[in-house]
């Protein structure tokens, strides 16, 4: 499923957070959008999951317009990890992901033992599987991020919708949460601070400024010394790292 | 994950709520004045209920035990039963529906609302200005606008300036239950020549003593019909507890949901309230009880909740019976705010609730 949005502009409290941008994830594609803090990237992204309602322009799964699809559609079609919360209830890790799979269900469908498959498949992705008898709340960070993870995969969607998902990650688990990602083989949007990811993990970028579009295309493309100053306000070089032979950047102070 | 133990436990749980429901009510109704034997109230109670005579109980179906059994004991005992249920219900569905656990018709001033609407529509006589089907209904009908009203008022009230905390949505309950009671105390005492009104008493901690047959039919239908409709939702419900974003993101309509929830809790509530008072803090401690067997998921947690809603109560009306000196009954909002005031307290302590709002 593609995913695109038409010049859609947003406002918070009378002030404008995105002003016309387009984007577009194609299906398979692993899409990045950079930026810096109050960009306007994750305003933008909460307005393709359908939290928030764009004042101006339209949002098209493949060439349908987001709302004359159903809310229970949408979740057969996106999945969405959103930084975690905490929980004001206490649920056990399995039933947090099983509850991924409720938008396949009709009002009073049991859950099926295919259902249950599912959700040791997905916490087996992320690396969870003994741990899912385990109390959500008494997870780490990076556990509880890899659990929401978990319960979008369970959706089943073509499309996932990232929001800064390696925050509060440790290295190892930053790395793990990028290729569990990767290899998914579905439409990835994801919005991500580090540009160095980029180049590693991006079929494609946009970047964004004051809740503006600043840039698109490939990585290797569009990524150069005066767009980073341009966009982050910052002295930098790319080189290519000696050893992964990507191209990285060094920030000058 | 498919746990076969939780699955059997569940049942267990269920067949002794309700075996000890059966066995409460029995026990109930042969307890107070004349102390009767449990024989002869079950065997009173399954002969007018099937035509059964068990043997051994003279003048069966007739007389003064029947008329303590059927007429005087059983419809109080039941009234319990339903009135315990109905706000335990109320008040599980109203924590999934603001996300709180600390979550409850009358902490959040719904069943002041209720007694609000009640006694308003008893001052200008309500029955006799309505006709036809809202004849019967006035006083439910405007007891309901109230508790309506109120959940609407303390929902906007604890959600100025953006995210809902629990701090604030206690303190909108506290603040709009003052004024309700206050308004309806007003009102009592402007009436007490009306012989309708019921006592300040009455409003504020409830009473069963006027329980009949009668009385019990429109808070039964509002219990059957609202427990048969959540049960089709608990699903829904269990994404609501994940919280709005995320609910959002697994495809539930939060603000039609919310909606229709609330209609149906301020009906549920309005209903106990006008047939018996304020009964505080069973719609809170209930739920709390419950979720230490049955954790958050509603499927368990919302029957297990219902049915020990109403075998509490029962007991809780017992002590209202027996505790008192003399024969003097105490009423029985008093007994469920000294058991439920602390429980709060206990939940309201726990760090893990996230009181004021931490995230």
């Amino acid at each position: 499923m593609d995913i695109t949005t038409k010049g859609v502009s947003i406002k918070l409290s009378g002030k404008e957070i995105v002003h016309e941008a387009s984007i577009r994830v194609r299906g398979g594609q692993m899409v990045g959008l950079f930026g810096p803090n109050g960009s306007g990237k994750s305003t933008l992204l909460k307005s393709i999951y359908r939290v928030l309602k764009p004042q101006a322009g339209e949002i098209l799964f493949d060439d349908i317009p987001l709302e004359q699809i159903p809310r229970q559609e949408t979740a057969k079609k996106l999945a969405v990890v959103t930084q975690f919360t905490t929980l004001n209830f206490e649920f056990k890790v399995s039933e947090i992901v099983l509850m991924g799979r409720s938008p396949h269900k009709k009002l009073l469908d049991k859950d099926t033992p295919e259902d249950f498959r599912i959700v040791r498949e997905c916490l087996e992705k992320v690396n969870m599987l003994g741990l899912s008898d385990r109390k959500f709340s008494t997870l780490s960070g990076g556990e509880k991020q890899r659990v929401l993870l978990a319960r979008a995969l369970a959706q089943e969607t073509s499309v996932l919708v990232l929001d800064e998902p390696t925050n509060h990650l440790d290295i190892k688990y930053q790395l793990q949460t990028m290729e569990i990602i990767r290899n998914l083989n579905k439409g990835v949007l994801l919005a991500l601070h580090d540009l160095n990811m980029a180049f590693r993990y991006c079929d494609y970028v946009f970047i964004m400024k004051d809740g503006r579009v600043e840039a698109h295309g490939k990585p290797e493309d569009i990524i150069d010394e005066a767009l980073i100053r341009n966009v982050y306000e910052v002295e930098s070089r790319i080189y290519e790292n000696p050893v992964t032979h990507l191209p990285s950047i060094a920030f000058l102070p | 994950m498919q746990n076969k133990r939780e699955v059997t436990l569940f049942w267990m749980l269920m067949a002794g709520l309700v075996f000890g429901l059966i066995l409460s009510i029995i026990f109930a109704v042969s307890v107070g004045a004349v102390a009767l034997s449990p024989r002869d109230v079950y065997g009173t109670i399954l002969y007018r209920l099937t035509g059964w005579d068990i043997g051994g109980i003279e003048n069966i179906g007739e007389g003064p035990l029947f008329d303590i059994v059927w007429i005087i004991r059983l419809p109080r005992v039941i009234m319990s039963v339903v009135v315990g249920m109905g706000l335990a219900l109320a008040g599980v569905i109203m924590q999934a529906t603001v996300q709180n656990p600390l979550a409850d018709p009358y902490v959040l001033g719904l069943s002041s609302g209720a007694s609000l609407g009640a006694t308003f529509s008893i001052m200008i006589g309500a029955s006799s200005v309505f006709t036809g089907f809202l004849a019967n209904t006035g006083i439910a009908f405007w007891g309901f606008l109230g508790a309506l009203g109120v959940s609407v008022l303390v929902f906007l009230l604890s959600s100025i300036g953006g995210r809902m905390t629990t701090s604030k949505l206690i303190l909108s309950g506290v603040v709009v239950s003052s004024i309700c009671s206050a308004f309806s105390n007003i009102i009592i005492y402007l009436n007490q020549d009306k012989s309708d009104i019921q006592s300040v008493t009455f409003w504020t901690f409830g009473s069963f003593s006027t329980a009949t047959w009668e009385k019990l039919r429109l808070p039964t239908i509002a219990l059957v019909v609202c427990f048969a409709f959540f049960l089709t939702q608990v699903r829904r419900i269990n994404i609501m507890l994940l919280g709005d974003e995320a609910a959002t993101t697994l495809g539930i309509d939060l603000n039609r949901l919310r909606r229709v929830y609330m209609v149906l809790t301020a009906l549920l509530t309005a209903v106990i309230v006008c047939t018996c008072g304020i009964v505080g803090f069973v719609g809170l401690m209930i739920p709390h009880f419950m979720r230490a067997f049955t954790g958050s998921d509603y499927r368990r947690l919302l029957p297990a909740t219902t049915l020990f809603g109403g075998l509490f109560l029962i007991w809780a009306d017992i002590a209202a019976r027996t505790l008192g000196a003399s024969g003097k009954e105490i009423p029985i909002g008093i007994i469920t705010s000294a058991i439920g005031a602390p429980v709060f307290m206990i939940i309201m302590l726990r760090r893990a609730y996230g009181f004021g709002g931490r995230d």
